[in-house]
């Protein structure tokens, strides 16, 4: 095939490099009024609200409290609803007389600009008769806690339990048991672009137009028309360039409805953009959870069973239902066999910001946790790390490979390709893992100390229902595509171009590839895990092939040649071996379409070289992965250094490597600051103290190393193209590989990692309580 | 994050800076490269209802050497450490500083006195002022003074500047013929404020004693701090253990503030490292080379 698999530039590049990239924010419509939100200072209490100060300030329009929201529009809904969460708590679009988290939005100003907004937003009285707050996420399930919902009996929202096999009977029979508390800590997804919403009412069509950031605009739609009681039909939600979204942005947040009813009631264009403290105080955060795990092996390292419990903290509302604990609880077990398994993942409400998926959603720590495990298991049997993942790695011919429980969509988990020896085997290779043995131990010698860190993932990507994607070919032979998978930057107008391309034989300038606007299509799930590579890649390829088909019938009758004698190249059906007797694409849609006026010329085919096709996975393929990496610790300092760091990924067949390598590329800066920077930290009162860039830090390109990618190809047999997706592969592993290797160099000093992020100062710390231990010891 | 409203006013001369200074005294806020005022005003932290740009008086933007030692204007952006290479021969432990200011983009507008008048304890260039003994010259309505930086740095954002004060200029001597110098520190990232930060001065007078070889650290507490080896050691020379002794008390007295990003333990080990070795390299770099 022609350009699958390519590294072609992508034709993104050219505006977003140059500055040309439009965003929401670049919007300008007349009379357009701006909104600034009053948030909640205190995690909890009852709250009275005075505005007149802020409404009589000049160029003040209108000023939204709970009450002036239509009852339709002051809770948000519940975009994945579960059974096991008896007491979903949707956030309330307004706080209404109670606030339960510190940024939690309370007031909407409407004013001639932001910073009117913000001034009025400074006269906003909010009366704040505090009550107990429960913010870590420990103390929240204790008795006698403070209830983050009084209606709720415990903030103990759900257990989920997800088991296969006895564990009971493989604990009894273990040579040993590895126990561990692993905590992982609150971060956040930080796109270079914050969120954002411009709304108007369209009074040529009669309908709301909103612009927003969204990574599913069509669960927006849906949103906002129940919001504010019309149609779906008279809603219209666009989404210009996106600068990132990384999950967060695949949720509904507040002003995603409130803009729309502002735009409605007051008649005029509303634009709300999300500033970078707002974003980093009010918009969903992941990660914080507390495991207690146990891992039984046999003599020989060979896992016999996982057990245990681990807290999720959802902060105050559930707007993702129990996706993220679900999706670490299903994942633990990850490349290896593990026969019996038993997880209770424990979902606790707490007065913080409510959490959702966030690039690996829920799979790093799954990763971390089991790899963490394992690397205990090694030490305490003193088995390699590599080889004792040998041991008990799911085998290349045992796929497909059933985990034995149910999936996150619901369906038995069962993993459809892999070649995981293959995976570790090249990353040790790559990072030459026997010779650095020997170079670490020469260099501890020396006084210097390296460490080998390891581990593999799986994930389950591309996810269903379906994709529907439209395509047509225009009357001078260009290509439109039309899909309803938004972008966030990762470059689908080029990779969807590619299949295209190679489909219909036209080249790949002469494809374009349209979305972010719901009137393109007639249904869409939207762009998130890893989905819309595999799924509406595979939609886009369908569709091609239905019009080469739908080509080759119409150009077979143009030609007077057998379907089967034909082919597609450079844009024109031929008649094989006889390259005179040809009919172009261009030609095919004009024969088609006839002439205005008269009667339709092949009838039988219908007009125009049109079409739209749907694809609906089975169920979720699995990409999988091996990384490895080595650092340079110093024990002073304390500093971590990145030695070498090797990616190797399989994402079966990939479209286009270039995107993919910036995927992982990408995905491991995330992956560096979920191990070293990026925590979101509270206070004891419940205030966020990282509601800057300075305190919250992330990985700069300062920070993250060159990183050497290799592909392992096993095509996914659940989609035509055999695809998987790629879109958190890079973050996953990264904190499992990383703590690994930092233990490893401060072997020697016995320090034993089980907390993400950890910072110098936090290193500094265990390398004294291990050396207290060792002189216990003596 | 958009500044509450202000008036703005951009004088052409020290003159009407002064006029301005008397005429809003606390009201007004001078604006320099605006790198840390800029978010101050934007995050509602600070609201002064005048800003007083200084940008457009002309002069401050010089700087030059002079019998006592080099002046630099209050325009000179931190970037002329890096670019200006008779600069950065006048105060190498400065033009080795720079490098861990912040970045690129926020050294081209940030000017070296404006890091000094925000007064952060984890400032570089604080740290450089106190080692190096500078002397800012403060003008206003109510006469001129000049201010040593023991005097000027009071406290963590504080400043002997009054309020209706302009630093005209910092002051500082020319290096000491025969010294070395060093600057070293860890920072969370790179162009962070650091953890801790650590100036160093190796210099011997004509016995070989070290009495006026110095360090000062930065990121510690309110405001950096300066340790003179010859109040430690009084007429110490080449004494093999003597800057780890040193650099050991030195970490002891000091009482640094734990923070989001660092202990105090820590900081007081990062301390003792890196005045060790921050010693040692400063030697290395004496006339007469290392001990
Ligand atoms: C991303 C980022 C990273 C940074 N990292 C570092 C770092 O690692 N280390 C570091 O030291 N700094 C760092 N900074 C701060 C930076 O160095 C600032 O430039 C500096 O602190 C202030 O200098 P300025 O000229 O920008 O002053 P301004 O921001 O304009 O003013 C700062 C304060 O000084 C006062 N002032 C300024 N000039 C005068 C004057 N002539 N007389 C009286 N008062 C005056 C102002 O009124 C104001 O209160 C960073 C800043 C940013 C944005």
């Amino acid at each position: 095939m022609g350009l699958f698999g390519h590294r072609q530039v992508r034709a993104e590049d050219d505006n977003l490099i140059a500055g040309r990239g439009r965003y929401v924010d670049d919007l300008r419509f007349p009379g357009m009024l701006h909104v600034a939100i009053v948030r909640s200072q205190v995690a909890r209490a009852k709250i009275k609200v005075d505005v007149a100060a802020a409404l009589a300030l000049p160029g003040v329009h209108a000023v939204f409290t709970a009450d002036d929201l239509p009852l339709s529009a002051r809770i948000l809904p519940d975009c994945h609803p579960n059974p096991a969460l008896r007491h979903p708590r949707g956030p309330a679009v307004l706080a209404a007389g109670e606030v339960r988290y510190v940024g939690e939005p309370i007031v909407a100003i409407v004013a001639d600009s932001r910073y009117l907004a913000e001034d009025a937003a400074d006269l906003v009285l909010v009366e704040y008769d505090e009550m107990p707050a429960v913010i870590d996420l420990e103390k929240a399930i204790l008795p006698g806690s403070p209830l983050v919902h009084p209606d709720v009996p415990s903030n103990l929202g759900a257990r989920i339990p997800v088991v296969t096999g006895n564990t009971d009977a493989a604990f009894a029979q273990a040579f040993y048991v590895a126990r561990e508390r692993l905590e992982i800590q609150r971060g956040a997804g930080q796109a270079m672009e914050t969120r954002g919403v411009v709304a108007y009412w369209n009074e040529y069509e009669s309908r709301m137009v909103v612009w927003n950031v969204s990574q599913v605009p069509f669960v927006h739609r849906t949103a906002i028309a129940n919001a504010l009681g019309l149609p779906e039909n008279s809603v219209q939600v666009l989404n210009p360039d996106v600068g990132g979204g990384f999950g967060y942005k695949g949720l509904t947040y507040t002003e995603d409805l409130l803009v729309p009813v502002i735009a409605r009631k007051l008649g005029c264009p509303i634009k709300w953009i999300e500033d970078r403290r707002e974003h980093l105080i009010a918009s969903y955060h992941e990660r914080t959870q507390i495991h207690h795990l146990e891992m039984a092996v046999t003599q020989d390292g060979v896992i016999l069973g996982i057990r245990g419990r681990f807290l999720y903290d959802a902060g105050a509302y559930t707007p993702w239902g129990p996706v993220v604990p679900l999706l670490t609880a299903v994942n633990i077990p990850g490349p290896y066999k593990v026969p019996n398994y038993k997880v209770d993942a424990d979902i606790v409400y707490t007065n913080t910001v409510p959490t959702a998926p966030v690039r690996g959603a829920g799979r790093p720590q799954a990763c971390y946790v089991c790899e963490r495990l394992l690397d205990k298991v090694g030490h305490e049997l003193k088995i390699d790390p590599a080889e004792l993942r040998r041991r008990n790695l799911i085998q290349p011919d045992e796929f497909p490979y059933e985990l034995g429980f149910i999936s996150r969509d619901g369906t038995k988990r069962t993993y459809d390709s892999g070649d995981f020896p293959a995976l570790l085997g090249r990353g040790l290779a790559m990072i030459k893992y026997d010779a650095r043995r020997e170079e670490q131990t020469k260099l501890r010698q020396e006084g210097k100390f390296i460490g080998i860190g390891l581990a593999l993932c799986v994930e389950d990507t591309g996810l269903g229902p379906f994709e529907e994607v439209g395509m047509s070919i225009e009357l001078d032979g260009s290509v439109t595509v039309r899909m309803g998978t938004p972008s966030q930057g990762q470059g689908q107008r080029t990779a969807f171009a590619q299949i295209v391309a190679d489909e219909l034989a036209v080249p790949f300038e002469a494809v374009k590839v349209l979305t972010g606007n719901t009137d393109l299509v007639r249904y869409s799930i939207g762009t998130f895990a890893s989905r819309a590579g595999v799924v509406t890649g595979s939609a886009v390829s369908i569709a091609a092939k239905q019009l080469k088909q739908r080509a080759f019938a119409i150009g077979g009758t143009m030609l007077q040649a057998q379907a089967g004698d034909l082919e597609l190249e450079e844009g024109c059906v031929r008649v094989k071996g006889q390259p005179s007797r040809s009919v172009s694409l261009k030609d095919i849609v004009h024969t088609s379409l006839g002439e205005s006026g008269a009667p339709l010329p092949m009838q039988e085919f219908g007009p125009g070289m049109s079409t739209v096709a749907n694809f609906c996975p089975p169920t979720n393929t699995f990409a999988t992965g091996c990384h490895c990496a080595v650092v340079e610790v110093d024990p002073k300092t304390c500093q971590v250094k990145i030695l070498q760091y090797v990616a190797v990924e399989d994402f079966g067949n990939v479209i286009n490597p270039l995107i993919v390598d910036g995927q992982v590329i990408g995905g491991l800066g995330l992956g560096i600051g979920n191990t070293f920077f990026e925590k979101v930290v509270y206070d004891e009162g419940g205030q966020i103290l990282t509601g800057t860039f300075m305190d919250y830090l992330m990985a700069t390109t300062m920070d993250v190393p060159r990183v050497e990618i290799d592909y392992i190809v096993t095509p996914s047999p659940l989609n035509p193209l055999g695809m998987k997706g790629a879109g958190q592969g890079g973050t996953i592993p990264v904190p499992a590989v990383l703590s690994a290797a930092v233990e490893d160099a401060l072997q020697p000093f016995g320090v034993r990692l089980n907390h993400v992020p950890f910072s110098e100062s936090d290193l500094f710390a265990w390398l004294g309580e291990a050396r207290t231990r060792a002189e216990q010891a003596q | 994050m958009k500044p509450a409203p202000f008036s703005y006013a951009a004088p052409h001369s020290v003159e009407e800076c002064l006029d301005l200074l008397s005429r809003y005294g606390t009201d007004a806020k001078l604006m320099a490269g605006g790198q840390s005022l800029m978010p101050l005003l934007s995050l509602r932290m600070a609201r002064p209802s005048v800003i007083i740009d200084i940008n457009r008086i002309p002069g401050l933007d010089a700087w030059e050497v002079t019998g006592e030692g080099v002046r630099i204007g209050a325009r000179v952006r931190q970037r002329s450490l890096e670019r200006d290479r008779a600069l950065r021969a006048e105060i190498p432990l400065m033009a080795e500083a720079v490098q861990f200011i912040g970045h690129p983009a926020t050294r081209s507008r940030g000017t070296i006195v404006g890091s000094m008048c925000h007064a952060d304890p984890a400032a570089e260039l604080q740290v450089c002022a106190i080692l190096l003994g500078a002397a800012f010259r403060l003008r206003s309505h109510s006469g001129d003074r000049v201010v040593s930086a023991e005097e000027f740095f009071l406290d963590a954002l504080t400043t002997a500047v009054g309020e209706e004060e302009l630093v005209e200029e910092v002051r500082l001597p020319l290096p000491v013929v025969g010294a070395g110098y060093s600057f070293s520190e860890v920072s969370r990232r790179h162009g962070d404020f650091a953890m801790v930060s650590v100036g160093c001065i190796v210099t011997r007078d004509a016995q070989g004693r070290l009495d006026e070889s110095a360090v000062a650290l930065g990121g510690i507490g309110s405001r950096a701090q300066r340790f003179r080896l010859g109040d430690y050691a009084p007429g110490a020379t080449a004494v093999p253990a003597l800057f780890a002794d040193f650099a050991r008390h030195v970490a002891e007295t000091i009482e640094p503030d734990a923070d989001l990003h660092a202990s105090t333990e820590y900081r007081r080990a990062l301390a003792a490292h890196l005045v060790q070795q921050g010693l040692d390299v400063a030697a290395s770099r004496t006339e007469s080379g290392a001990q």
